[in-house]
């Protein structure tokens, strides 16, 4: 039954998957770019004609030549850059926070169910409230430096955190509770062996979630106080009307955001090698 | 090892208080290397009972003993390997590593030095269900029928001399399943442990047993025991014959005289 045949054959179709799975791949990165290509162009002939005035919205063209500047400034070390990291460190450091502080709450109300039945609808109402109420006071306790912006961006990103760590610490199978009885398992084999790995993506779909709302804390973060960061210059240019750099700053918000998201996924797609690929090209 | 069980019952009670008598009254003794399928309807308590010979179900009354030894819920024996209905492979091992996995649980998991014996253990076990050249194939990469056969020379790991496996094959499509009956019936040969075997399909109990016993619902019991007398070694030839399809009937008439669905 197991001749070398079939398992040429089972090779051979995983490669065919794999072919036509990066012909796709090329195809969508394609179909992405023209997207982005296509709001651009729009967006240029929209205010070049003057049909949205120039003081509502900068020309396309005036955004890309600002964001191609800003991302020289960065590259060589220039104000910008100082911006860009601190932005980074916040988010980094806010995301860290998410993780651990996250973890260990969605851990202990897993693991014992009355932590749970006490804690659960007040970890719920704690995340209907809406934290940005609080900024007065989170500058008044936490500064106007650092530890202020962490503190917004681990307020809003730690619950998608605690809220998988539970989902995915509760999710083993009866089927894989039962084996592992059967097997005379201990606690703490069944909790590494399966619980643990079992939890990993969902884990991860909450890390990922918590990357970019700590992106989203920090620059609620640069808002409320503060003299750095790119939401602190996207706040300084449009107070100074100048919409182009406020655009540029918000570009490279965006791109960081997406690409920090991008490691998580790329730090989930190694370590959660088993799961099925949602089959997207990043 | 003999599998002795004496007035066993089993009473589940619900949250409101109603009891459901899932056993009552069985008394059986299944003999060391004996081949031995419990048969009958939902509900009939056959799972239950191989749960409770594996320590994973509590009994209400009676006992099971494994070669004398009492069997404690919550203390399995490591003389009893379980197979269930979905193989239950653990997605991040290779079928190596599953088939290995019993071998780092337990109060003494395998020490350093007995590592690479049981991993070549776990590697032989593989090669004689067939998978020599699958080991490091993760179980998505397997079909259903060869997953099955990871969780078959799973439970084979510790060298388990009672085997239960709680109708292993029903997922399986026709022609994958009579070719899992063959091999398992040549394991069962060469390695002689004594099998007890789950499942509401008579041809299958036909098929496999030295003793079919036949259990029916409300309450569950084993109501008639029915001695197969086709020779062995079993082929997929016999299921043809006359001389099958009489313990075929033997079977449906002991299940009709006891039970009207």
């Amino acid at each position: 039954m197991t001749t070398p045949t079939e398992t040429e054959l089972m090779a051979e179709a995983a490669d065919v998957d794999g072919g036509s799975r990066w012909l796709s791949a090329s195809k969508t990165v394609a179909i992405q770019v023209g997207m982005l290509a296509a709001v651009l162009g729009l967006w240029e002939a929209l205010t070049a004609s003057g049909i949205i005035p120039h003081y509502l919205l900068p020309r396309a063209s005036e955004v890309l030549t600002t964001l191609w500047a800003d991302l020289v400034d960065i590259v060589t070390g220039g104000p910008m850059w100082t911006h860009f990291y601190t932005t980074l460190i916040e988010i980094l450091l806010g995301f860290t926070f998410s993780v651990v502080i996250g973890v260990a709450i969605g851990a202990l109300m897993a693991e014992f169910a009355p932590v749970q039945r006490a804690a659960y609808p007040y970890v719920v109402a704690a995340n209907a409230t809406p934290r940005i109420a609080f900024a007065p006071l989170i500058v008044i306790w936490f500064g106007f430096d650092y530890a202020s912006k962490v503190v917004m961006a681990v307020a809003i990103a730690v619950f998608p955190v605690i809220v998988n760590t539970m989902a995915g610490l509760a999710a083993t199978d009866r089927d894989d509770i039962r084996l592992m009885r059967s097997l005379g398992a201990t606690r703490s084999q069944l909790l590494w062996r399966v619980r643990i790995p079992t939890a990993l993506p969902y884990l991860f779909a909450g890390f990922e979630t918590a990357m970019l709302f700590s992106a989203v804390g920090a620059v609620i973060g640069e808002f409320m106080a503060g003299n750095a960061g790119l939401g602190y210059v996207t706040l300084l240019a449009q107070e100074l009307f100048r919409l182009d750099d406020a655009f540029s700053a918000i570009a490279l918000l965006s791109v960081q955001g997406f690409l920090l998201h991008r490691l998580v996924v790329v730090a989930r797609k190694r370590l959660v090698f088993w799961q099925a690929d949602t089959g997207s090209p990043w | 090892m003999d599998v002795s069980i004496r007035d066993l019952g089993k009473i589940y009670t619900s949250r409101g208080g109603g009891r459901v008598v899932a056993l009552q009254d069985v008394t059986t003794t299944i003999h060391r290397g004996e081949f031995v399928t419990l048969v009958g309807p939902s509900g009939c308590g056959k799972s239950t009972l191989l749960d409770i010979i594996a320590g994973l179900t509590p009994k209400s009354s009676g006992e099971v003993t494994l070669g004398g030894a009492h069997v404690q819920y919550g203390r399995p024996s490591r003389a009893v390997g379980l197979v269930f209905q979905k193989p239950v492979l653990l997605p991040w091992r290779t079928a190596l590593e599953n088939v290995y996995l019993p071998a780092q649980l337990g109060e003494t998991p395998a020490s350093r030095s007995s590592e690479s014996e049981l991993k070549a253990r776990a590697a032989s076990l593989l090669e004689l269900v067939g998978l020599g050249t699958f080991t490091e194939k993760y179980p998505w990469e397997l079909s259903g029928g060869m997953q099955h056969r990871v969780s078959i020379a799973r439970a084979l790991l510790l060298e388990a001399e009672v085997m239960c496996m709680d109708e292993p094959f029903a997922a399986l499509d026709e022609f994958t399943r009579e070719q899992m009956h063959v091999e398992l019936l040549k394991l069962w040969n060469e390695k002689e442990f004594t099998g007890i075997f789950v499942t509401h399909n008579i041809f299958e109990s036909a098929f496999l047993s030295d003793r079919v016993l036949v259990m029916t619902p409300r309450p569950g019991k084993i109501v008639a025991e029915v001695d197969i007398d086709l020779p062995r070694p079993r082929t997929k030839e016999m299921i043809g014959t006359t001389g099958f399809s009489e313990n075929v009937r033997r079977i449906r008439d002991v299940m009709a005289e006891h039970w009207t669905g």
